[in-house]
């Protein structure tokens, strides 16, 4: 193979080992065996002296921390930055010091973005989707959800490579504070949605009315009480237990 | 000890051992009948497991997904879509971030799913979904605890990691990673092996014991159950204005499906236009304004 073809199937690998990043999570170093793992075949390739080779294994056993679909972003980087190191173009310590420096936005962002605001949106569309009978729905979810993250991990892990450090400042440029504003509004229509499709199949009923005011002031009181720390599972239990006294005491709803 | 009774107790004795042994034979034999089904179960578990944090986070183990494949693979998938809307509300709570360890929901929406429909057969699923749900809390609680159990295990791999670099052993160092996956993967389909039994066992041989209002009292609350999801999901949109936004959105949505002015499936595929537009419409504009003037 050609060089260049080699280096695109050495980022390639990169890439499909990088979904390999928590497979040894660690409450001490949490993902430092994953990232080891992805760059491992890459060191090796370019530090052949054991020296040396062992030197960057070492570098890249300390702590490590970042959210798993960010991540390949900060591989790429960190790929660029020891063809540099291997080049005598930078120290070992300017790379520990981009690693510590980059994996805690990094973090940020991706949280924010995937955990905090895509999965819910996007769960609660599905659910409510599921919630008509269609069996398309978990499909659904998995291809909108799966888009961007695989977008992030393969677009991320080739602008990593090719901006090396400099790749944080493309990300600034980028309006993702703006997108998450958006995607957050979007969170609660799609909760209320749910809602309404809930009580959709008793809007024939003559008490349909008093269950959309029940259910309306029941999801604003979980509201308040979720706000206050109660967890779902904690109001699920007494949930439950409410159930069977009015069954006890013979109140049907 | 009276003599009388001396002389009753071996039969006694004999007809609880008949009673339990014809127990375990019906069981046991129940348990042969779906022995595949419970495997085929075990391994799904297995892999959603290893979805969840130790390879790929593709989603495959979220509620939503997890329950309709279950609900179809035993033959009742409105059942799973219904447990898979729920469950994925309530469990948007829970946040994979930094070093937090939440319940074990793929395993307890495969639980809820799966014990019902196994134990009777697609007769009283509908019935007994929050008790199986209750017990899956419980197991998905005790995942959590394997899970930190396994975490605080790989710490040990780490260190071993430290010594095979010194010893210049780099495959075997970097292999050790692959150490973890298994651990996730066997924990993943033993507890759902261990916990799909269990289950099974106790709503197969408890509910007709149950009396009406155990079995029926919870059902009542499974709307509640429903706005509890929704509340979920408005609280982690962390906006100022979520709860305007939420009661104007459900009157609109209220008004739109009881005049039967659009079936919920055209609804649901507006509210989704509007959204994708109203995600990405401001950055593309940017975007376009950014390219006239660079042009």
């Amino acid at each position: 193979l050609s060089g260049a073809w080699a280096k695109k199937l050495n980022l390639f690998s990169l890439g499909l080992r990088s979904h390999f990043l928590q497979s040894a999570w660690n409450f001490e170093r949490l993902q430092n065996l994953g990232l080891l793992y992805a760059l491992a075949p890459y060191l090796k390739k370019l530090y052949p002296n054991s020296k040396t080779l062992a030197a960057a294994f070492r570098r890249h056993l300390t702590f490590f921390s970042t959210n798993p679909y960010m991540a390949p972003f900060l591989l790429g980087a960190l790929v660029k930055l020891e063809e540099e190191y291997q080049r005598g173009e930078t120290g070992g310590q300017e790379i520990a010091a981009f690693k510590l420096g980059t994996m805690g936005p990094l973090a940020a962002l991706g949280d924010t973005l995937f955990w905090g605001s895509l999965r819910p949106f996007l769960g609660a569309l599905a659910a409510a989707l599921a919630l008509t009978g269609w069996w398309g729905a978990p499909l659904c979810f998995l291809v909108l959800y799966n888009l961007p993250h695989l977008f992030f991990r393969w677009g991320g892990l080739l602008w990593g490579y090719l901006a090396g450090a400099s790749a944080v400042n493309y990300l600034k440029e980028m309006d993702f504070q703006g997108f998450i504003t958006r995607l957050r509004r979007l969170m609660p229509m799609a909760a209320a949605l749910v809602l309404a499709l809930t009580l959709y199949p008793g809007r024939e009923s003559p008490h349909a009315p008093i269950l959309i005011v029940a259910l309306l002031g029941a999801a604003y009181a979980f509201y308040f009480l979720l706000r206050r720390g109660h967890t779902p599972l904690r109001i699920v239990l007494v949930l439950f237990a409410l159930g069977i006294l009015l069954e006890l005491l013979k109140v049907r709803v | 000890m009276r003599p009388g009774l001396d002389k009753n107790q071996p039969k006694a004795k004999k007809s609880k051992r008949k009673i339990i042994g014809c127990c375990l034979s019906f069981m046991g034999q129940f348990f042969l009948d779906h022995l595949t089904q419970i495997i085929i179960l075990s391994l799904v578990g297995g892999f959603i497991s290893l979805d969840g944090l130790a390879w790929g986070q593709f989603m495959f183990g979220r509620p939503i997904v997890v329950a309709p494949l279950v609900g179809w693979f035993l033959g009742d998938m409105v059942f799973g879509l219904t447990v898979g809307a729920l469950l994925e509300l309530l469990s948007s709570y829970y946040l994979p971030i930094g070093s937090s360890v939440s319940p074990d929901f793929p395993l307890a929406t495969l639980l809820t799913t799966a014990s019902p429909l196994l134990a009777f057969q697609g007769s009283k699923q509908g019935q007994f979904m929050l008790w199986a749900l209750l017990l899956s809390l419980i197991a998905a609680w005790i995942s959590m605890r394997v899970e930190i159990y396994i975490r605080q295990i790989n710490i040990g791999l780490a260190h071993r990691a430290d010594i095979l670099v010194r010893k210049n052993s780099f495959d075997r160092a970097a292999g050790l990673n692959l150490l973890g996956l298994g651990f996730f993967a066997l924990r993943g389909f033993l507890l759902t092996f261990l916990f799909l039994i269990i289950s099974l066992l106790l709503l197969r041989e408890l509910a007709p014991y149950l009396p009406a209002s155990l079995m029926l009292g919870p059902s009542m609350v499974k709307p509640l159950l429903m706005a509890l999801g929704a509340a979920v999901v408005v609280e982690l949109s962390a906006e100022r204005r979520a709860l305007w936004i939420f009661g104007v959105a459900l009157a609109v949505s209220l008004l739109v499906l009881w005049q039967n002015w659009l079936t919920p499936s055209i609804f649901l595929g507006i509210f989704f236009m509007f959204s994708t537009l109203y995600l990405f419409l401001p950055g593309g504009i940017k975007f376009v304004r950014r390219m006239g003037k660079k042009a």
